[in-house]
C-alpha cells in the first residue's frame, strides 16, 4: 500500500525576482498510513504552509508531492478538489464552524459538498461522529451555543466523517486551555488508534509533540530534526 | 435537499437583518413596478377605448380625385397652368361586396362593416341640425362601431326607416323615441326616419352629430343606390391597424387609413407614456438590482473564511458560486411575491379613490396575471443577475486566504 504522503524537494517561494521570498527549501518527507506525525518549529518556519501544500489548498513551486498515492502535480483545480474532499479531514486551531448551521449540519458538510446533496444519511452518519467524540447530545445546537472545546471536538468530528485517509491538524489545541487541550489530544491519538487514520499536526507544544509517534523540526523552511518518539 | 441550495437558505437565515432589508427594497421595487405598470396600461387601455371605441381602426375609401388638366403641352410647348383642386364627390367603392370578404381574411381582422357615409341637415318642425349620416348593417356596424351596448332609451335596431341618434342631437331637436325625424342631404328633397334609439358614446361631439341609419337608408338618402362609400375595420391589435391598412392599400389600390395615421397626437402621447414608464422601471430595477449585488459582496466579505473552510471540506468553486446565485434567485422571487401582493393593493386602492357613477374606476389599473408572471421571472432574473459577481468573488476566494482571514 502506498504511504499517506511523500514529498520530494518540495519548495514554496512567494514573489518573482529580487522580491521572492522562499519559505520551504526541498522538504522531504514519507508519512506511512497509521502514523501520527507532529510538525514542530519556531513562528514562520513555514509550518502552515507545508500543511496548506499537503492539504492541496496552495500549490507548490517545485518538487513532487503524493497524496494517498496521487501525484499532485498533474491534477488541475477540480481533481485537486475531488481529492481533498475525498482523502483529506481539515481541524484548524480556530474550529472554524459555519455559524449558520447546528454542530451536525455543520459535520455532514463534507459529505454533502462532495454528493452535492444533504441527505438524512448523512446527518445520521455525522450524528455518529458526533457521538464517537462524546459531543452526541450537542448535535443540534448552534456553534455559539456550545464550549471552546466543544467546537474543536465538533470540528475534529468534520474532519473524520468522510472517512479520510489522512487528517491535517492546526494547531489543534493552540486556542484551548490546557485540560481541553489535553482531552482534545487524546481524542485525536485515540481516533489515530483506533481507526489507523494518519494524522500530521502542527503544533507548538512540545509535549504534544511528544505524544506523537514521530516528530519532524521545521526551521527557515528546512527539515532538522526527523525523530521517532 | 441540494447542498448549495441548503447553504443558501441558511445564509439567508443567518443574516436575519441584512435578508429582511433587501427583501423589503426588492419587495417595494417589484410593487413599484407592478402598480406603475399597472396604472399606465390601465390608463393606455382606458384612453384607447374612449378615442378608438367609437370608430373604426381603419377606414377604406376610394381614392381622391386629382384635378385633370385641360390642356396637354405639345411638342416644343409650354402651357402655363392653374392647379384647381378636384371637388370630393360622394363615390363609391367599386366591387365592395368581394373587399368586404378579402379584408375579412387579412389576419387580425376582427370585424368590418361596409357604410355610406355623408353630411346631411336633420329636421324636426323648425329646428334644424347639420349632421354626420352613417349608414350599414345592423349587425356589421355594432362590430366595428359598438353602439347596441350605448343606448340610453329604445334599443339598437337598423330596419327599414329606423334611425338612432344621440343624446345631445335629440336633446337639441327635442325628439325621443318613435318621433320622426327629417334629413335632408345638401341636394335633396329629403327623407322621413323614425327615430328607434337615443345612443350616448361619452363624446357631446359625436352625440350631437351623428346620425345612424340602416345601409339602405343611407344609399338612397345620399343618393348612392347599391354602393358603399367607405369600409370600416376593426383590427384586434390597435397597434397593428397600420400594417392592416397598408396591406388593404397595396391589395386593393384604394386609399386606408388607420387611427394611426388620423390620430397622431394620441399615438405620440401613447408612446410617450409607455416610454416614460419603461424608464422609471429601468431605474427601480437597476436600484433593485444594486441592492441585492452590495448586500451579497457584503455577505461574501463577512463570510468569506466560512467559504474557505466549504472549500477545503471539498467544495468546489461552482458550487461555492451557485450558494450565492441562489440567494441572489430567493431573494428576488420572494421579495417580487411580496412586490405582486403590495403592487395589488396599492392598485386596488387607487381605483377606489375615484369612481364613475356607474361604480367604475376612473383611473382603472390593469393587473393582469401576465403581468405579475413576468414581474417575479424578471426579479429572479434580476436577482441572478446581481449575484454574478460577488457568486465569481466568492468562488475565487483562495481557500488560504479565507481560512486566514477568520
Amino acid at each position: 500500500m502506498s504511504d499517506a504522503l511523500e514529498l520530494t524537494g518540495l519548495t514554496k517561494a512567494y514573489g518573482q525576482g529580487p522580491t521572492e521570498t522562499r519559505v520551504l527549501h526541498g522538504i522531504d518527507l514519507r508519512v506511512p498510513r497509521g502514523e501520527l506525525l507532529a510538525i514542530v518549529g519556531p513562528s514562520g518556519s513555514g509550518k502552515s504552509t507545508l500543511l496548506n501544500l499537503i492539504g492541496l489548498l496552495d500549490r507548490p513551486s517545485g518538487g513532487r508531492l503524493e497524496v494517498c498515492g496521487v501525484d499532485t502535480g498533474g491534477l488541475d483545480e477540480a481533481g485537486r478538489t475531488r481529492l481533498r474532499g475525498a482523502s483529506l479531514g481539515f481541524v484548524f486551531q480556530f474550529h472554524h464552524l459555519l455559524p449558520a448551521l447546528s454542530a451536525a449540519e455543520n459535520v455532514a458538510m463534507p459529505l454533502a459538498t462532495r454528493r452535492g446533496r444533504v441527505t438524512a444519511g448523512d446527518l445520521r452518519r455525522a450524528r455518529e461522529a458526533l457521538a464517537r467524540l462524546d459531543v452526541g447530545e450537542l448535535a443540534d445546537r448552534r456553534p455559539t451555543q456550545i464550549s471552546g472545546g466543544q467546537r474543536q471536538r465538533v470540528a475534529i468530528a468534520r474532519a473524520l466523517v468522510g472517512e479520510p485517509a489522512l487528517v491535517l491538524a492546526d494547531e489543534p489545541t493552540g486556542n484551548l486551555d490546557t485540560v481541553t487541550g489535553a482531552g482534545v489530544f487524546d481524542e485525536i491519538r485515540r481516533l489515530n488508534r483506533e481507526l489507523a487514520i494518519t494524522f500530521v499536526v502542527v503544533t507548538h507544544d512540545e509535549a504534544v509533540a511528544r505524544q506523537c509517534d514521530r516528530v519532524v523540526e521545521l526551521v527557515d523552511g528546512r527539515v532538522v530534526r526527523d525523530e521517532r518518539v | 435537499m441540494r447542498t448549495d441550495l441548503f447553504l443558501a437558505l441558511r445564509f439567508l437565515r443567518e443574516g436575519r437583518s441584512q435578508t429582511a432589508l433587501i427583501a423589503v427594497g426588492v419587495t417595494l421595487g417589484s410593487a413599484v413596478v407592478v402598480f406603475l405598470t399597472g396604472l399606465l396600461d390601465g390608463l393606455q387601455d382606458s384612453l384607447i377605448e374612449r378615442t378608438l371605441g367609437i370608430q373604426a381602426h381603419v377606414v377604406v375609401h376610394p381614392p381622391r380625385e386629382a384635378p385633370r388638366p385641360l390642356v396637354e403641352p405639345g411638342e416644343g410647348e409650354v402651357v402655363l397652368r392653374r392647379r384647381v383642386e378636384a371637388e370630393q364627390r360622394l363615390r363609391s367603392i367599386a366591387g365592395w361586396a368581394g373587399l368586404v370578404r378579402r379584408v375579412e381574411a387579412i389576419p387580425g381582422v376582427a370585424a368590418v362593416s361596409p357604410i355610406v357615409t355623408g353630411p346631411a341637415m336633420a329636421v324636426r318642425g323648425r329646428a334644424d341640425r347639420a349632421v354626420v349620416v352613417l349608414s350599414g348593417f345592423e349587425d356589421r356596424f355594432d362590430r366595428v362601431i359598438p353602439l347596441a351596448g350605448r343606448m340610453v332609451s329604445g334599443r339598437y335596431r337598423l330596419r327599414g326607416n329606423d334611425a338612432l341618434v344621440g343624446v345631445e342631437l335629440a336633446d337639441d331637436l327635442g325628439v325621443g323615441v318613435g318621433d320622426v325625424l327629417r334629413l335632408r342631404p345638401g341636394d335633396g328633397a329629403g327623407q322621413r326616419f323614425r327615430v328607434r334609439g337615443v345612443f350616448d358614446l361619452g363624446n357631446k361631439d359625436v352625440n350631437r352629430r351623428w346620425v345612424v341609419l340602416p345601409l339602405r337608408g343611407g344609399q338612397t338618402l345620399l343618393g348612392l343606390r347599391g354602393g358603399v362609400s367607405d369600409v370600416h375595420v376593426r383590427v384586434e391589435d390597435v397597434f397593428e391597424a397600420d400594417r392592416v391598412a397598408s396591406r388593404i392599400a397595396s391589395d386593393s389600390g384604394l386609399e386606408a387609413d388607420s387611427w394611426m395615421q388620423t390620430n397622431q397626437q394620441l399615438l405620440v402621447g401613447l408612446e410617450g407614456q409607455s416610454s416614460s414608464g419603461n424608464l422609471i422601471t429601468f431605474f427601480v430595477i437597476l436600484a433593485v438590482a444594486l441592492g441585492i449585488s452590495s448586500v451579497l459582496v457584503v455577505s461574501v466579505v463577512q463570510k468569506s473564511g466560512e467559504i474557505g473552510i466549504l472549500r477545503a471540506a471539498g467544495a468546489s468553486r461552482g458550487l461555492v458560486m451557485r450558494v450565492f446565485l441562489w440567494q441572489g434567485a430567493i431573494l428576488g422571487f420572494f421579495g417580487s411575491l411580496g412586490g405582486c401582493a403590495v403592487g395589488i393593493g396599492l392598485g386596488a386602492f387607487f381605483e377606489s379613490l375615484a369612481v364613475n357613477p356607474d361604480g367604475t374606476p376612473k383611473f382603472p389599473v390593469a393587473q393582469p396575471t401576465a403581468l405579475m408572471v413576468g414581474t417575479v421571472v424578471g426579479a429572479v432574473v434580476v436577482g441572478l443577475v446581481a449575484a454574478v459577481w460577488p457568486a465569481r468573488r466568492a468562488a475565487r476566494l483562495d481557500p488560504v486566504v479565507a481560512i486566514r482571514s477568520v
